[in-house]
């Protein structure tokens, strides 16, 4: 079953001098799918998001957003065409309080008007839907832990109605306990039904999420396929025992 | 279960009600029958503060002016100019006002990709370009001489009231940006320029608009300050006046709305403190004459050097630190 297509990237190659962090990348996500990159450190997975999400330009090839060319557009326009994520080092106003930075998203991050305060009302709704602690919402992002820093995040995007959601690392840095219920919270987004787009170390929470897995290597597209296939590929066994593919050959 | 109205959602804006109840104790000095003199000084103390609010603006926004002198003087010798030629009065604050916001748009589109360091830089250069161009046309700018401004109002009195309703008003317009959509922005960009990008803010328009408001503003209050002083030269676009407003946010507390009126206060307070003492300190050594012009500038610098080291974000947020519960 073929789903209607919501994002597409063709040919986006990246380079940070003379390092090519991505190397003419194709692939496709499909709209309400949730699709893992994956790849040793280094692979250009961050690299690759930030092309999307506009953070980076890409040197050549296309990005189209819901048969939208948005190759030329800036971070906060695609924001606002709904693609909104998290960083894999989290990212927040630091001297706002939780509540204000999730309102941000609410007031900035999609079209349409809204005042202040109606903005901070949806913003608590968010932060409750991501089971933020009650008696943070007034804490300012500075004194806040990893974890909680990270779910205001998580918020903030979530806050902007995405229906691109890009997550880099979410459970990275994370007790397990605090990874497992990152893991529920991003179970409960799926449920909403906005796709997503997500980096991820443990292959456990890929196998466990994912409808589709894609394995960059070295900035290129080495795999892609169901959970179970990408598995059982063998240039992904070789890549993640470490043998690089171009220098064994 | 807790609901909205339990949570205190309140906005972390800087207060505004104690800073005008402040200005409005002032109301009625001049009723007193002080000396002009006196009237004259707390007029220059106004200043300070509504000058040096409209530069806290553009800090707010995480934008740092070392020329903010430059839309001082283009509000002043706009009007001048006007009110010379047309005899037209009170017309040439508005058009002062807007000819600044109009070159700070123009710095602000030259600024807006820039950071810091060069930000700053620029804006300063814009402030030199300005003195080299006061003298050439002075045929227009009456050059090295400088012109003499119109006045507008019969009296010191007058002049204190008016730069004291201008005061109020750049406070209060500056409060109710702050405490809008829009301050929220500037607040973003300051605080994580990238990330305020990704939630979908408009960082090139927000901080043209900073720069434009804090602009408008500066090109006001020069222009009244022009026909206050009765005079203008190209002084007005000096480092003196474009480091004033730096240092007095420095001092009361960068980005804060009640952070200008404390570090004019305080600095007025030191300069007629050691005025008046002044009699006294000759009494002691007559030879203290020959330094004693030195002495203010020194003491402002130690200040600023102090609480740099000690209250590195300004008075202000230092006694809110220790006045208001943490969070
Ligand atoms: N801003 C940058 N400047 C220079 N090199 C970068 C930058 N960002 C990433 N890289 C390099 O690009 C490669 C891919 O990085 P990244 O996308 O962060 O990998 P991953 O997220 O897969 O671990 C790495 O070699 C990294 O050092
Ligand atoms: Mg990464």
């Amino acid at each position: 079953m073929t789903r209607p297509l919501l994002l597409s990237v063709e040919k986006v190659t990246k380079s940070f001098g003379g390092l090519i962090a991505v190397k003419n990348v194709d692939f496709q996500v499909e709209q309400k799918e949730i699709v893992g990159l994956v790849g040793p450190n280094g692979a250009g997975k961050s690299t690759l998001l930030k092309i999307i999400n506009r953070f980076y330009r890409q040197d050549t090839g296309t990005i189209m957003f819901e048969g939208k060319d948005i190759s030329r557009l800036n971070s906060h326009q695609v924001c606002r065409m709904g693609i909104s994520g998290t960083a894999q080092i989290a990212q927040a106003f630091p001297d706002m309080t939780a509540i204000e930075n999730v309102s941000i998203g609410v007031l900035f991050g999609k079209p349409g008007r809204t005042s202040v305060n109606e903005a901070k009302k949806k913003a608590v709704e968010v932060l409750r839907f991501v089971e933020f602690s009650e008696n943070k919402m007034e804490t300012l992002a500075k004194n806040l832990n990893i974890a909680e820093l990270r779910r205001v995040q998580l918020a903030k995007a979530l806050a902007t109605d995405p229906k691109l959601l890009l997550l880099d690392e979410v459970t990275t840095g994370l007790g397990h306990l605090e990874g497992e219920r990152a893991i529920e919270i991003i179970r409960k987004i799926r449920l909403r039904g906005t796709t997503i787009l997500m980096v991820e170390h443990i292959m456990k929470v890929i196998m466990g999420l994912c409808d589709k897995v894609i394995v960059l290597d070295h900035g290129e597209k080495i795999a892609e396929g169901t959970p179970k296939e990408v598995a059982n590929n063998e240039a992904v066994i070789r890549s993640y025992l470490g043998e690089s593919s171009d220098c064994s050959k | 279960m807790k609901t909205i109205s339990n949570l205190r959602i309140n906005l972390k804006v800087p207060r505004v009600y104690l800073p005008v109840l402040l200005l409005a104790t002032c109301l009625p000095i001049p009723l007193f029958g002080f000396s002009s003199f006196f009237v004259f000084v707390l007029t220059v103390t106004f200043f300070n503060i509504s000058y040096s609010s409209s530069w806290n603006l553009l800090a707010y926004s995480g934008q740092a002016s070392f020329g903010h002198a430059a839309f001082l003087g283009i509000g002043g010798y706009t009007t001048a100019i006007f009110t010379i030629r047309t005899s037209i009065p009170w017309l040439g604050l508005l058009l002062g006002a807007m000819a600044s916001a109009f070159a700070g748009i123009l710095v602000g589109l030259t600024c807006v990709k820039l950071r810091e360091w060069f930000l700053a830089l620029v804006t300063l250069g814009f402030s030199i370009i300005l003195v080299a161009f006061t003298r050439e046309l002075d045929w227009l700018t009456g050059g090295v001489h400088g012109l003499a401004v119109p006045s507008l109002l019969p009296s010191v009195n007058h002049y204190y009231y008016g730069m004291l309703a201008l005061t109020v008003f750049s406070i209060f317009i500056i409060y109710l940006i702050l405490k809008s959509k829009t301050g929220l922005a500037f607040a973003a960009i300051r605080e994580n320029e990238l990330e305020a990008k990704a939630t979908g803010i408009d960082v090139v328009k927000y901080k043209l608009l900073a720069f434009t408001i804090s602009a408008f503003l500066a090109g006001l209050i020069g222009a009244f300050y022009a026909h206050f002083m009765a005079y203008i030269n190209d002084q007005i676009y000096g480092l003196d006046y474009s480091f004033l407003p730096i240092i007095i946010s420095v001092i009361g507390g960068i980005g804060t709305i009640e952070g200008p009126i404390i570090g004019s206060a305080l600095l007025r307070f030191i300069s007629e403190f050691l005025r008046i003492i002044e009699p006294w300190a000759l009494k002691i050594d007559p030879v203290v004459i020959l330094i004693y012009d030195k002495i203010e500038p020194l003491v402002m610098g130690v200040i600023l050097v102090a609480v740099i080291i000690l209250m590195p974000k300004g008075i202000s947020p230092w006694l809110r630190k220790y006045l208001m519960p943490k969070r």
